[in-house]
């Protein structure tokens, strides 16, 4: 990773994701909280927090601890003298105007790009370390390592450090997310650095294509995380204290723990931290990615660059939702199948056989509401309708089970051996066990190789014919400046 | 057992399973590389690394030299060319079993890595892909035309420009690192499927140049007889082929770019790209172990001496790519590169020949330095989670024909480091007269290069 702090807009990155189970409000209803809320005030040390313990899927026990006012910590114990601390919000760009003006997105007030400078400004100055950097070089004389990323729909921070720091670290980390200051000569140069950022996002031609099948797909540009550079230099110290204290409620809050350590002993360092948290209402935590394609309706684009050389095909489908575990699992198949390998079927038939298109590839991004599975290929300038044409036929053949149950046994082996490996770094783990505790997603975590091992032909078929529509998607063509215009035969 | 509620949209009705009753051991360290002569003439290495779910396999042959700008057609062809090869490639990858081929500094790096329990297979597995290819034809023409492509599409990057430009500067322009686009494209397109095999073989013959590396669980006589075994099943090729004298490395004119700036004009770029480029001491250098140190103050993140001037106090910059990665055995090839605004190259220029005046000149407290060897002990750590990274880092090793680092006398080395040494390897890096090289080079619009160096030639691109 390069400096602290990552906007993650490309649709082509995978994107943490948050869910809640609190439907969209209206811009009316927003700050009228539950009356449970009125007037509680935070004793964490005065009540029990409610614990329980299971297993990761590398076999080591994970504690749980709840906290009384909602913030959740999680301590997985594995032998590695070097300890992950990572904290899940349950907030991101979802939450503020929309950039780019859509009737999907109601406003809230929040300027766009707020979540991802307010990510920023909390490596700045803190309520214990009001002095500019003085927080984060404390950080590094530990010798540790700390970033942060935001999305559309949560932001994470995260903290390595050695074993032998425990206490200090973990203090840092909460000083970090929970009391940042916001000194207007330090958030001014900040807005700075984040303007910089954003204009070296934006500078590669293939960020547009992502920008702008985004938009297709959601009525939301991937450039909204980063924030329009007119809303960013307008942010006041007044919208960064409303934007904490919607995103940060406890509830809101997911920390993750993983390394050569005691629970009790973590939980007694961070429970006095994140329990100091005081509970509130959170209505904008229920804001999600819309999706803004119709059924039956096909958008396209064309983003002309004379960077390019040769020409660039996007297509973008709807595909599930974070919770919807089966379709979820069986779009994690699909995923394999297509693209999984130099046998697969977009590999075989359009690289291999029909020397189409190279460069393939394919993500899968669920959100809380929605999802989208984009297909990426690089062609010869004036085969870009022969190269659509082709693609959607490929998948189409999906729906009509195409895949063998061989197939699916194979596919199904690698996901799991490929899962399995990964749980070996805590890097990794507690980035997927965080996100899955935010996200309302734990039993996929935890219940992934299961998971896996009930998908059928059907479900295959199933969520093929209902997300990977030929009549439902947005594709954007990615041209030369030299080039005649979109080629070949229709689709 | 409490877990979230599970969304109505989702049928399964599951549940964590219940906690283990374990007592966790205590972290077991990774074991000192052995080095022995394989049956073939190979160097082998073993290394033992508990704790790992995966073991790895690493070979090693030198092929710049010989196959200049070909590398990864051969690579493509050994690893996916055929039918038979992504049948197996699909079956392995069924099994956990991962294979990964790719270009490691002046050699081709092919690496498997699965379950441990496996090693036979990952290595019988490894020599039989590569002493009996399957290729024909076809699959080559497919392979040959894909690669061709994929150079054609990054014809007009403003970055890989640069970079070649760059390249051009630092190695000489017939160097085989300094190939553009254009130029592997010509390459590859040149070639037909008998030579490019001929010349593989001729490689293979040379085995006393080529260097495999173990590393699993399994104790060190395990891994040594799962090789040797592995090797008599699979004999490298033999006659007609004659063997070829493979050069170690390719030639490097050095001192290079130290005439002047690289002032390379790009109209398509509405930001600067600047890079700077020294000679740093590779690892088998006894000045290793500060560099190691230098790198990390300098590299930082929020600490980080380039990154502190450059964005925390001026602004100018998102973020420091400081690239620390060697191409050549005759030295590390030390890169700092960033983009800024148009109209603050000169800002930046000035920033960076201040970081590196400041740490040539003023000794860094001890405070600074146990801060950034906790840097590295944490580092280390990370990397030790697992084997492929390792493998990784102990086959770069490998290529600057250096053994793999004793990962305890490296912490040794890394602990006795002063602050004299860092100020010391400072001006031995950044000094240009000690004579290494050193390049300065900017892309931007011409007419913005010309305000920033007037007079100065502006290379076309």
């Amino acid at each position: 990773m390069i400096g602290p702090s990552t906007a993650s807009t490309s649709i082509f990155r995978p994107l943490p994701y948050g869910v809640s189970a609190v439907p969209e409000l209206t811009p009316q209803s927003y700050g009228t909280a539950p009356a449970a809320f009125s007037g509680f005030q935070p004793t964490w040390h005065s009540m029990q927090p409610m614990s329980e313990t299971f297993t990761s899927p590398a076999g080591y026990p994970i504690t749980k601890f709840t906290l009384p006012n909602g913030h959740r910590l999680f301590i997985e114990q594995r032998p590695t003298q070097a300890i992950g601390v990572r904290t899940f919000v349950n907030a991101g760009s979802i939450m503020e105007n929309a950039a780019h003006p859509s009737q999907l997105y109601p406003d809230t007030g929040l300027p766009s790009g707020i979540a991802h400078l307010d990510e920023h400004c909390r490596f700045l100055a803190t309520e214990h370390f009001p002095m500019k950097n003085t927080l984060s070089n404390t950080m590094t004389a530990l010798g540790s390592q700390y970033n942060a990323t935001t999305s559309p729909e949560n932001i994470h921070h995260d903290l390595f450090f050695n074993r032998e720091d425990l206490g200090s670290a973990l203090k840092l980390h909460a000083e970090a997310v929970l009391r940042p200051i916001y000194n207007p000569a330090d958030v001014n140069q900040e807005k700075t650095n984040v303007l910089n950022e954003a204009a070296r996002a934006m500078r590669p031609p293939n960020f547009k294509i992502g920008d702008k099948l985004n938009e297709l797909l959601f009525d939301r540009t991937a450039r909204q995380t980063l924030g329009s550079p007119q809303d960013v230099l307008r942010t006041t110290p007044e919208h960064f204290q409303q934007f904490r204290n919607a995103a940060y409620a406890p509830t809101n809050l997911v920390t993750v723990v993983s390394g050569n350590v005691n629970p009790n002993e973590v939980f007694h360092i961070l429970a006095p931290e994140f329990g100091a948290n005081p509970p509130r209402y959170s209505p904008l935590s229920a804001r999600a990615t819309r999706l803004a394609l119709p059924p039956g309706e096909i958008r396209s684009a064309n983003i002309i660059d004379p960077q390019f050389t040769n020409s660039q095909v996007v297509i973008g489908f709807p595909a599930p939702p974070q919770t919807s575990f089966t379709e979820r699992m069986a779009f994690e198949f699909l995923n394999e199948i297509l693209n999984g390998d130099s046998l697969s079927l977009l590999q075989d038939q359009l690289a291999n056989r029909q020397q189409l298109a190279n460069n393939i590839s394919t993500e899968f991004v669920p959100f809380k509401q929605t999802g989208y599975f984009a297909v990426g290929l690089e062609t010869t300038p004036g085969r870009e309708q022969t190269t659509l044409a082709n693609t959607l036929n490929i998948i189409q053949q999906l729906s009509q089970g195409l895949v063998s149950d061989q197939k699916i046994e194979q596919v199904r082996e690698r996901l799991m051996h490929r899962f399995m490996a990964q749980q070996n770094n805590i890097q990794v783990i507690t980035a997927q066990l965080g996100e899955a505790a935010i996200c309302n997603t734990l039993p996929y975590y935890l219940n992934y190789t299961q998971l896996a091992s009930l998908v059928t032909a059907e479900d295959l078929m199933a969520v093929s014919r209902k997300y990977l529509s030929p009549n439902r998607f947005a594709v954007v063509f990615g041209l030369p400046s030299h080039s005649p215009g979109i080629g070949g035969a229709q689709p | 057992m409490i877990i979230p509620p599970i969304s109505p949209r989702n049928i399964l009705p599951l549940s964590p399973l219940p906690a283990p009753d374990i007592q966790l051991a205590a972290t077991q360290e990774i074991g000192p590389a052995q080095a022995t002569r394989l049956i073939n003439g190979a160097a082998g290495y073993f290394v033992q690394m508990p704790n790992q779910s995966n073991s790895v396999v690493n070979l090693l042959l030198p092929a710049t030299s010989l196959m200049p700008g070909t590398e990864d057609l051969l690579l493509a062809m050994l690893v996916r060319g055929s039918e038979s090869t992504k049948r197996l490639r699909n079956q392995l990858e069924n099994q956990g079993i991962s294979l990964h081929a790719g270009r490691l500094n002046e050699h081709l790096c092919i690496s498997i890595s699965g379950p441990v329990g496996q090693e036979t297979q990952l290595s019988n597995t490894l020599l039989a892909l590569l002493t009996q290819p399957i290729i024909d034809p076809a699959s080559f023409n497919t392979e040959k035309s894909n690669l061709i492509k994929n150079e054609q599409g990054m014809l007009n990057s403003p970055d890989l420009k640069f970079q070649t430009a760059l390249k051009q500067r630092i190695y000489g322009p017939n160097h085989p690192f300094s190939l553009s686009p254009s130029d592997r494209m010509q390459i590859v397109a040149q070639q037909d499927l008998p030579s490019l095999m001929t010349r593989y073989q001729q490689m293979l013959q040379s085995m006393n140049q080529a260097k495999l590396l173990m590393i699993t669980p399994q104790p060190i006589t395990e891994q040594q007889r799962i090789i040797n075994d592995a090797i008599r099943q699979h004999a490298w090729f033999r006659q007609p082929y004659s063997p070829l004298n493979i050069p170690a490395s390719f030639p490097l004119p050095n001192p290079v770019g130290v005439s002047g700036p690289l002032l390379l004009g790009n109209n398509l770029l509405n930001r600067a790209l600047i890079k700077s480029v020294w000679k740093a001491p590779d690892v088998c250098d006894p000045d290793y172990a500060p560099y190691q140190l230098l790198n990390l103050l300098l590299r930082g993140q929020f600490d980080g001496s380039f990154f502190q001037k450059l964005r925390t106090q001026d602004g100018l910059v998102y973020s420091v790519n400081l690239q620390e990665g060697s191409k050549l055995a005759q030295g590390n090839c030390y890169q700092l590169g960033f983009e800024v605004d148009l109209d603050k190259v000169g800002l930046a220029l000035k920033d960076i020949q201040e970081v590196t005046q400041n740490v040539c000149q003023n000794s860094m407290s001890p405070s600074l330095l146990n801060s950034i060897k906790r840097q590295y002990l944490l580092a280390s750590r990370l990397e030790q989670q697992q084997s492929e990274k390792i493998a990784d880092q102990y086959s770069s090793w490998l290529t600057y024909n250096a053994p793999p680092p004793n990962l305890h006398q490296l912490h040794a080395a890394i602990e006795r480091v002063t602050p004299a040494d860092i100020q010391r390897v400072a001006n031995r890096i950044f000094n240009p007269a000690t004579g290494a090289f050193q390049t300065l080079g900017v892309s931007a619009p011409a007419p913005v290069l010309r305000q920033w160096f007037p007079g100065q030639p502006i290379s076309p691109i």
